[in-house]
């Protein structure tokens, strides 16, 4: 599946959750995927300054078409939001 | 017939009744408070003592972060669920929604992130054996 996600940073030097979202399906983790040349554009890895936005696709290589997609702390792996699909 | 238990009789020597000598009630009695004041004494001393040597229980505040190094709340206008009051709670919502994250320490607001739409469309079948036929349209 893919997920059309937007960034808009509130300040400087933020960067995007490229890596920081990841979909769960019946409990199973699945990381991102750097495939699918359909879902384009993919969002990409970027530091944004106040102001600045960027968007673009995710995908995940997951088994259903329900599930959640969580975005987690980089430093600490902890959760902080989650998205159901 | 004679008569044993008569005293009076002549030839008869009476019984040794001498007891001996017993204090005086007012004597006793004072021996007694004073040996009731030294124990209360020779405990409250060993107790002072005990008290004396008996290191001081210590308490250590361990103080923990109140906050999570990221935490979200709901932008407005999104159907997120109110996270502003738990800073450690994680944000729910659905496809669309947007959540803010803010800097753990200084509490500034970061970055808005939505998800703004999903689809599965499937990967080619060269990355992702399932396929699409099984998969239908969100």
């Amino acid at each position: 599946m893919g997920a059309y996600v937007t960034v808009r940073a509130l300040a400087d030097n933020v960067s995007t959750p490229w890596g920081d979202i990841y979909a769960t399906v019946n409990g199973h983790h699945h990381d991102g995927d750097a495939c699918c040349p359909e879902f384009g554009p993919s969002l990409d890895y970027v530091n944004l300054n106040k102001g600045e936005h960027a968007e673009g696709w995710l995908a995940f290589d997951v088994p259903s078409r329900h599930g959640q997609l969580v975005l987690r702390n980089a430093s600490d792996n902890s959760k902080i939001a989650v998205w159901t699909f | 017939m004679s008569n044993p238990t008569n005293p009076t009789r002549p030839g008869w020597s009476q019984p040794p009744t001498q007891l001996p000598p017993q204090p005086p009630k007012r004597r006793q009695r004072g021996k007694i408070i004073a040996l009731a004041l030294l124990t209360v004494v020779v405990l409250v001393a060993i107790v002072g003592a005990l008290a004396s040597n008996t290191p001081k229980a210590t308490v250590t505040a361990t103080s923990t972060p109140a906050t999570s190094p990221a935490d979200t709340t709901p932008t407005e206008g999104s159907a997120a669920s109110d996270t502003s009051a738990a800073p450690a709670e994680v944000a729910t919502g659905k496809v669309g929604d947007t959540v803010t994250t803010q800097a753990s320490d200084t509490g500034e607001k970061q970055a808005e992130i939505t998800i703004a739409r999903s689809s599965s469309r499937a990967a080619p079948s060269s990355t992702s054996p399932r396929g699409a036929s099984t998969w239908a349209p969100m």
